[in-house]
């Protein structure tokens, strides 16, 4: 099955996710905490990522859609962020670069 | 007939008849700078307000079970170890500012408290990876009262209020011309008049202010960062943007901010949506 990253906040950790990436928590200029990419998240160590101050993690988890589903979501969203981009002027630079970035964003769907 | 111009001395008289400032948000913003400002002090001021306590409680609760952990949790401070001090701190910030809209607040044109926890979420992790250094407490707070003068609009001028959408659509105008046509004044300078009433920080007023306007007043930061805060959440189809679309965003505030939109910014919007999903969902 192919696999696929998504962020979510702490609070929605459970036990058995994988870390997509490495996490490094400091204080005060001192690492506090460190659990490498793949790293499989137990009830502690979320408790760990909490008292430490994570807020967001990556992980890494099943895509269970069919390559036509997939393509089906990707279009849908490149449509939608379209529609939300209609009325502004894409060849002032720094908006065209927004619009370009959401674009990528959306089509990793 | 031609309506009213809204001068400051109208809206503050009206003001009146608000809800006091809630005094959690004062005291976060009181304690902004002050090192020796502790969790304790924060909870003191939690426990006054029984809805804020509930929602703590249930949070942390919810935690508990989502980790298998037994027992159930009654009190604030075992609660803030079970899901740490940015979590009650957020809980409290947006309860407070849930309370300080109302009813209002939530039907108001697809959620006006929604699109405020939205920019909030936005500012924080903007102000994260920008070029100043602007406390994630000033972020979220400047982003949850950005457009409290729309909920001014909406409570005080209603008939007008409800006509500015339409306006804006059939003039291909922006909201702030639209409420000039029909107010004489926007919600930027209603939110700002606002702001001064309740005394909060200068910075915090601009942000209100200039964030439609941001070249006026690029040397504030948060200034900057609330505009492009509200431009993201906007291009993200955060919650409470339903039917808005992204109009202008200014360049000169992205480079104050030291902001860029390159291959990295990815990794900006996959957090900001995971952080707007939980802190909305903290609404329900």
């Amino acid at each position: 099955m192919l696999t696929r990253t998504k962020y979510i906040s702490i609070t929605e950790a459970a036990a058995g996710m994988r870390l997509a990436r490495s996490v490094s928590l400091a204080s005060h200029g001192r690492l506090t905490l460190k659990l490498s990419q793949g790293h499989t998240l137990t009830p502690q160590c979320i408790e760990q990522l909490q008292v430490h101050g994570a807020d967001c993690i990556l992980i890494l988890e099943d895509d269970p859609r069919t390559p036509e589903q997939r393509t089906r979501e990707v279009e849908a969203a490149i449509q939608r962020a379209r529609r939300v981009f209609a009325n502004a002027d894409l060849g002032e630079p720094t908006l065209a670069a927004l619009y370009q970035q959401i674009m990528s964003y959306r089509s990793k769907a | 007939m031609t309506p009213a111009t809204l001068t400051r001395e109208l809206v503050l008289e009206r003001s009146a008849v608000l809800p006091a400032f809630p005094p959690i948000i004062r005291r976060i913003l009181d304690t902004i700078d002050d090192p020796d400002a502790n969790l304790i002090d924060l909870v003191e001021h939690i426990k006054l307000d029984p809805l804020i306590v509930g929602r703590v409680l249930s949070i942390a609760n919810s935690a508990a079970l989502h980790r298998r952990l037994s027992g159930q949790i009654t009190d604030l401070h075992t609660a803030t170890s079970m899901i740490g001090t940015e979590s009650v701190r957020n809980i409290a910030l947006t309860g407070s500012f849930s309370s300080l809209c109302g009813k209002d607040g939530i039907d108001l044109h697809g959620g006006f408290v929604r699109h405020s926890l939205s920019v909030a979420v936005c500012a924080i992790e903007l102000a994260k990876q920008g070029g100043f250094i602007i406390s994630s407490e000033m972020a979220q707070i400047a982003g949850l009262l950005h457009d409290i003068g729309h909920l001014w609009l909406q409570r005080f001028e209603p008939a007008g209020y409800s006509k500015l959408f339409d306006k804006v659509l059939s003039q291909q105008i922006d909201i702030e011309t639209a409420e000039m046509q029909t107010f004489g004044a926007t919600h930027s300078e209603i939110g700002a008049w606002l702001g001064e009433y309740w005394e909060l920080p200068e910075e915090l007023v601009d942000a209100i202010r200039y964030h439609h306007i941001p070249e006026k007043a690029l040397h504030t930061p948060l200034v900057p960062l609330i505009h492009v805060a509200e431009v993201l959440s906007h291009a993200l189809e955060l919650p409470g943007q339903s039917g808005t679309q992204v109009g202008r965003l200014s360049s000169p505030a992205c480079r104050a901010l030291g902001v860029s939109w390159d291959e990295s910014s990815g990794d900006l919007f996959g957090r900001v949506e995971a952080r707007s999903r939980y802190t909305v969902g903290m609404l329900n």
